[in-house]
């Protein structure tokens, strides 16, 4: 018996078995949607929902808030973004990502981009009065 | 290249000629067989050094790494889910923990499951990247089912994937 007829068999089976492989590896999170993840995502939810009535809803009140007069800066001061840990880029970086992952692409065209310097400014002045702050904006909306 | 490609060409066509679909199979067949009774590589198990391998009952286990609550997986739910008559939280604690087994880090979700009395099994206090109270959103002590349907009532905690961290 030649050693292609004896030894073939095997070394087909074997090269097959080498083919199933393994999947490939699951590539990592982008930085910002990490951030968002680590940040964010525990009150505002994987799907920017938030909790009616306590979390707002990034998908409809991020957008809304930051195109209204006075938004911009009332959206670059709430807790959860001068309280952030993350350095002032990677601030702006996960505010642009929450834009754009939850309030669309037409959103994000409206909407200029946050910037690292505007996050450092608005840490400077720290926002205490939230709740009135945040009504005042949504007021401001709704005369539009 | 060309003279190689013709080599490997030349050699598939008598390999082809020569082996039956019949010979790979039971050659297949017998490979599977005997690594089935000898191991034939070592396995390594994903779990913290001196853990329970892969138990998702265990506080060793490598996604329980900032796990401070009862493990669902010991209260009639699993690693990832929870507990019929419960319902996980939407208010979350979100963390990264270490998986020995490939070496890479990865986003873990906290949720506790909320809606029945504490399950008061598999009590588990590791606390990786817990912060104290000053931090709230580092914290992990908090009862997270405030913001639960069903109420106050912690049962258990699970431990969701979310990705694989960057560096």
């Amino acid at each position: 018996m030649s050693l292609l007829r004896r030894f073939g068999p095997g070394l087909v089976a074997l090269a097959l078995g080498a083919c199933a492989g393994h999947p490939a590896a699951e590539p990592p999170l982008s930085v910002a949607r990490q951030d968002y993840y680590l940040h964010c995502l525990g009150c505002h939810g994987e799907d920017g929902a938030g909790l009616a009535g306590q979390v707002p809803d990034l998908r409809t009140d991020l957008a809304r808030l930051a195109s209204a007069p006075g938004g911009r800066a009332y959206v670059l001061r709430v807790p959860g973004v001068t309280q952030s840990n993350l350095a002032p880029d990677r601030v702006a970086d996960v505010l642009n990502y929450t834009v754009r992952e939850f309030g669309g692409a037409e959103v994000a065209r409206r909407i200029a981009p946050f910037t690292a310097a505007e996050v450092a400014e608005a840490r400077a002045a720290p926002l205490l009065e939230i709740t009135t702050t945040r009504a005042r904006v949504i007021a401001g909306s709704d005369a539009r | 290249m060309a003279r190689y490609d013709d080599m490997v060409e030349g050699f598939t066509r008598r390999l082809a000629k020569t082996v039956s679909r019949r010979s790979v199979l039971r050659a297949l067949g017998g490979f599977l067989v005997g690594a089935a009774a000898v191991p034939v590589l070592p396995v390594k198990r994903g779990h913290a050094a001196g853990g329970a391998p892969d138990d998702e009952t265990s506080c060793d286990y490598w996604r329980y790494c900032a796990m401070d609550g009862f493990i669902c997986a010991c209260c009639g739910g699993t690693a990832r889910a929870c507990p019929p008559g419960t319902e996980a939280a939407p208010i979350t604690w979100v963390g990264t923990c270490r998986n020995a087994s490939d070496g890479r880090d990865y986003i873990v979700s906290y949720n506790d499951c909320c809606g029945k009395s504490s399950c008061g099994r598999c009590l588990c206090n590791r606390n990786e990247g817990d912060r104290p109270l000053y931090l709230p959103a580092n914290a992990n002590d908090y009862n997270w089912c405030v913001g639960s349907k069903s109420g106050a009532p912690y049962h258990c905690t699970i431990s969701r994937i979310m990705g694989v961290a960057t560096k």
